[in-house]
């Protein structure tokens, strides 16, 4: 979680984003070991005539490739709110694509959900809501709310 | 103004909601259900291999042929081959991993749960072909699972059907690979680093790499056999300029490693169960997780010890001699490590951890064995007899099934939020024990003295030590009936579970979730310290 209420013409700003417990180059850099040796293995034997591991090999890292490649491309989804003069904006960056959410701020509920087992937040304004936070622990997420709640209703 | 929402308990948002009956097991994508699949599955694979096994101690009880015919018996060991490593040992593994690795590294699932749901299901269908295969023109495979040519290009159809259901287990493990390890390096909570991932966790990583670099040999491999037999190639067949000894080659460069894919997991296991019963971290954590990966890694430079016999020049020979022998060096480590996070440890003695010191005491036995066959003029007098299957079910049974039922012991109060019955779970641990030795540690005599393996028939000087092991052989099958009934009698009446099951547990499924695990666990990742 980034908070940047600090930031230029802003209220407040916070960035969320999806817990991945590793980097971009990690995860590159571990999808090259098994690539190495997985095709040294079957060029190794390609080249004393047993070329059928070769296709095999190659149709692995290929999955392999695919599944790392969808963990990066879910691992650049966030979730943004800010506070500008009277506004407020969120936005939500998935995979699927965009959503934004434009209210007023003195208008806007922040609204807490105690489910089985997890604690959700919405903001709500004029009958329309979005969920946030659903990138962030519980206890991240109560400490949001409880955070929101306080700019939404301070004078900027 | 903030309002604040209580969701009804059936709500849509319930978490705790699921879908039920078959439709749940067909479609589901919770690594729970899943692994529960798995770990059922290999149970039936495992009664389906040694109902195998014991058709062959049955030949075996008495010299001369009384039970099955000779090709018959040689079907029933190939296929007790491939079914109790392909069919019940590795899914066991795979089954622990899914309900595991994800509780253990705070996750919410595996990192594709629909690519884990195909993972499983791929299974059952290689599993019927595998044994509907007794039953078509000509029988199932018969040549012994290691499926050397050029036997098994003249075969029938039974081994085309034995090829295919190797492919087919061979994607489940390679998709069950990726998933393993995108989840390992993908999901842990914050603060969870990679060194402080549990043990079963590394132990798992290293083996979802070893699968992926060894699996597409094998594929290759069933895949030339198929070709020779069907499409004119001749890769293993001299007729045609082919050479049988390559595929030994590139089989076992597959098989030693496939050796370790088994006993990592089963590492991992042990790594888990010590510690707690000795109320001890574990020692030297970090030389456990070097000691695994370099294993892996020799893994794969040892191959040729399973084929000294086929000649070879004396520096191959003894280049693998002391490779092999070098394996003993991390091994070690592992061992010491045990032993030493049991010294001084306030040690109890609960069903999980008797396997666990099972393990310990007969995978040594399993490893010392080894080391007498990786020596070459001794393995020159000992190849294709009984002591290599002494060996091996010392290493793949003591050590890996026992591993595996110090796991379910281990793992089930958290898995059904019950406690099993702790003397039934002990008669179990001594009846397996007991019987264990019985049915192999007499296989080194029989192997030492030269009886051939894979054969229905023996001298009459080899009579008494196969009555033996017979008998133990058939006291181990039983009391893997007592071990399921065990399970049931814990899943249908067992008392309740306190959450953190064992005093000496502290992985964040003890630590951090009730008994049963709750159907979604950790969809918002813990913190940890």
């Amino acid at each position: 979680m980034h908070d940047g209420s600090a930031a230029d013409n802003q209220d407040f700003s916070l960035i969320a984003r999806r817990n991945c417990s590793l980097q971009h180059s990690g995860r590159w850099r571990a999808f090259a070991l098994a690539a190495l040796v997985s095709g040294l293995i079957a060029l190794a034997f390609a080249s004393i005539g047993a070329w059928p591991i070769l296709p095999f090999a190659g149709l692995e890292l290929a999955a392999l490739y695919v599944a790392f490649r969808r963990i990066s491309r879910d691992a650049e989804d966030y979730e943004q709110v800010i506070i500008r003069g009277d506004r407020l904006f969120v936005e939500r960056h998935t995979r699927s694509g965009v959503r934004r959410f434009e209210s007023n701020r003195y208008w806007t509920q922040v609204v807490v959900r105690n489910g089985a087992g997890r604690r959700r937040i919405a903001l709500r304004s004029h009958g329309s809501e979005i969920e946030f936070g659903t990138f962030l622990s519980d206890g991240d997420r109560l400490d949001l709310a409880r955070k929101l709640e306080n700019r939404l209703r301070v004078q900027s | 103004m903030s309002t604040a929402v209580h969701d009804h308990p059936h709500g849509h948002d319930d978490h705790a909601h699921h879908p039920s009956g078959l439709a749940r097991y067909l479609t589901t994508t919770n690594h729970k259900d899943i692994g529960t699949m798995y770990l059922w599955f290999s149970f039936a694979m495992f009664l389906t291999g040694g109902v195998m096994a014991l058709v062959i101690r049955a030949e075996l009880f008495q010299p001369g042929l009384q039970v099955v015919n000779p090709d018959f018996f040689n079907q029933m060991t190939t296929l007790h081959g491939l079914i109790m490593v392909f069919g019940a040992i590795m899914p066991a593994f795979v089954g622990f991993a899914n309900w595991q690795i994800p509780m253990m590294i705070g996750a919410p699932d595996m990192a594709f749960p629909r690519l884990n749901n195909w993972s499983f299901w791929l299974l059952p269908p290689a599993a019927l072909l595998l044994v509907t295969s007794l039953f078509v023109p000509g029988g199932a495979a018969a040549a012994g699972w290691t499926l050397y040519p050029p036997l098994t290009v003249q075969m029938g159809m039974g081994m085309d059907l034995a090829i295919f259901a190797v492919h087919i287990l061979g994607m489940s493990s390679i998709l069950g690979s990726i998933n393993i390890i995108t989840t390992l390096l993908n999901m842990r909570a914050p603060g969870m680093t990679l060194m402080k991932m549990p043990l079963f966790c590394w132990t798992w990583l290293i083996t979802a790499y070893l699968l992926l670099a060894a699996m597409p040999v094998l594929a290759g491999a069933v895949t030339m056999i198929l070709t020779d037999r069907h499409f004119g190639t001749h890769f293993f067949n001299p007729a045609g300029g082919g050479d049988p000894v390559l595929f030994q080659h590139i089989f076992w460069f597959f098989g030693h490693p496939e050796v370790y894919i088994i006993a990592i997991p089963a590492f991992g296991v042990i790594s888990q169960v010590i510690p707690a019963f000795s109320r001890k971290p574990l020692f030297g954590y970090t030389s456990m997780v070097y000691a695994t990966a370099s294993i892996a890694i020799l893994s794969f430079i040892v191959w040729a010890h399973h084929m000294y016999t086929t000649g070879m020049p004396v520096q191959a020979q003894l280049f693998f001699m002391y490779a092999t022998s070098l394996i003993a060096v991390p091994t070690g480590v592992k061992v010491f490590n045990w032993v030493a996070t049991m010294w001084k440890g306030s040690l109890s003695f609960e069903t999980p951890m008797l396997f666990a010191i099972g393990f310990l005491f007969l995978f040594t036995i399993g490893g010392f064995t080894g080391l007498v066959l990786a020596i070459v003029p001794i393995d020159i007098q000992l190849h294709d007899t009984y002591y290599v299957v002494a060996h091996f079910h010392y290493v793949m049974v003591a050590g890996a099934l026992f591993a595996a039922f110090a796991g379910v012991y281990f793992w089930i109060p958290k898995w059904t939020g019950r406690m099993y019955d702790e003397t039934l779970g002990k008669w179990h641990f001594w009846l397996s024990f007991i019987f264990f030795n019985m049915a192999f540690f007499v296989q080194h005599f029989l192997g030492l003295a030269g009886m051939p393996r894979r054969i229905p028939d023996y001298a009459l000087q080899f009579a008494d030590f196969n009555m033996v092991s017979s008998i133990g052989a058939f006291g181990f099958g039983l009391a893997q009936l007592l071990f399921l009934y065990v399970v049931v009698k814990c899943i249908r009446s067992g008392e309740q579970a306190p959450a953190k099951a064992w005093e000496g547990a502290d992985t964040l499924e003890w630590t951090h979730l009730p008994s049963p695990a709750p159907y979604h666990s950790f969809e918002t990742p813990p913190m940890v310290k």
